[in-house]
């Protein structure tokens, strides 16, 4: 991918998190003025896309930047939550996400497919050529990693 | 009508018909609009930062600084006049991005989301808003209608 189509895609992705973590969570997030040195996280979550651009979306999210979205979401603490309601709460999340971020890239009245957001398990399913974009979810650090393989 | 005006941090709940409650230039600050038409009675709160845990001290001397400080302490005061969820309605003015143009600490974005929230928890929602941008604006309710009116660059509409 040229490095001029990088930097739209990375653009979208900013601005397609802002507006799903603003609306869905009431969490602002920007992106991170610089690289964490360590990024802890508990959950990847991941998504691929099919149509318009064939790629892949992997969010990996810190304890506590998981706790927040979830508690914020549901209304509720996250000690009265089931592990299951966490679990679809942030599937959707990526959903969402991945679906702003093709509006924000490919623009509106284009049709999508997408595969069903998944819990991975696994980091070493994740294969190479991916660009990382690490976010400020007021105070935490999370990353996104995406790959874009074709327009 | 008799004007009545909040400060930043400040808030006024009336059942008074013959007022018009203002709070005049909200830039990143936004204004918590809280009215029930059966009862004819207004709230309004100047909110200017989203959490208290930055100086607890000045939540102490003035909670309506504070979205997680004040927003309890409006509805408390609503509560109080008999204002009931059925017949009420809240709206939310103001959250510019005036001072901040990179936007890393966008303050007003901020104050909505915090505002958002608390009232997502509690079971509320917004019926109307008009937020962010970058102007600064001037917003009166009237009590006996409920009128919301909002004023920018010597223009003014109605936020419905």
């Amino acid at each position: 991918m040229k490095k001029k189509e990088m930097k739209k895609a990375g653009k979208s992705l900013a601005r397609a998190a802002a507006k799903t973590f603003s609306e869905m969570a009431f969490i602002d997030v920007t992106e991170a003025l610089k690289v964490p040195e360590t990024l802890e996280y508990s959950q990847i979550i991941h998504i691929s896309l099919f149509e318009p651009v064939e790629g892949e979306i992997s969010l990996f999210l810190p304890a506590d930047c998981k706790q927040m979205i979830v508690e914020n979401i549901y209304g509720s603490d996250w000690s009265g939550l089931q592990s299951a309601e966490i679990d679809d709460c942030l599937l959707e999340l990526l959903n969402v996400l991945a679906g702003n971020f093709l509006i924000e890239y490919c623009g509106t009245g284009v049709k999508h497919d997408i595969s069903l957001p998944e819990l991975l398990f696994d980091e070493s399913k994740l294969k190479d050529n991916y660009q990382y974009f690490y976010f400020d979810a007021e105070g935490v650090n999370l990353k996104i990693s995406m790959k874009i393989s074709s327009l | 009508m008799k004007g009545v005006h909040v400060g930043i941090g400040e808030y006024c709940v009336s059942g008074h018909t013959d007022e018009v409650i203002k709070t005049f230039a909200l830039g990143s600050c936004v204004a918590v609009l809280v009215y029930d038409r059966a009862k004819r009675v207004v709230g309004m709160m100047h909110i200017a930062l989203p959490d208290s845990s930055v100086n607890p001290e000045r939540a102490e001397r003035s909670p309506g600084y504070f979205a997680d400080t004040g927003l309890p302490l409006l509805l408390m005061e609503m509560k109080k006049r008999q204002a009931a969820r059925q017949s009420s309605w809240i709206k939310i003015v103001g959250g510019s991005n005036i001072m901040d143009n990179n936007h890393h600490f966008n303050i007003g974005k901020r104050n909505v989301l915090a505002i958002k929230k608390y009232l997502w928890k509690n079971q509320l929602g917004i019926i109307a808003e008009e937020v962010g941008g970058e102007i600064s604006r001037t917003v009166s309710v009237e009590v006996v209608t409920g009128k919301v009116l909002i004023s920018s660059g010597g223009k003014s509409w109605e936020l419905s």
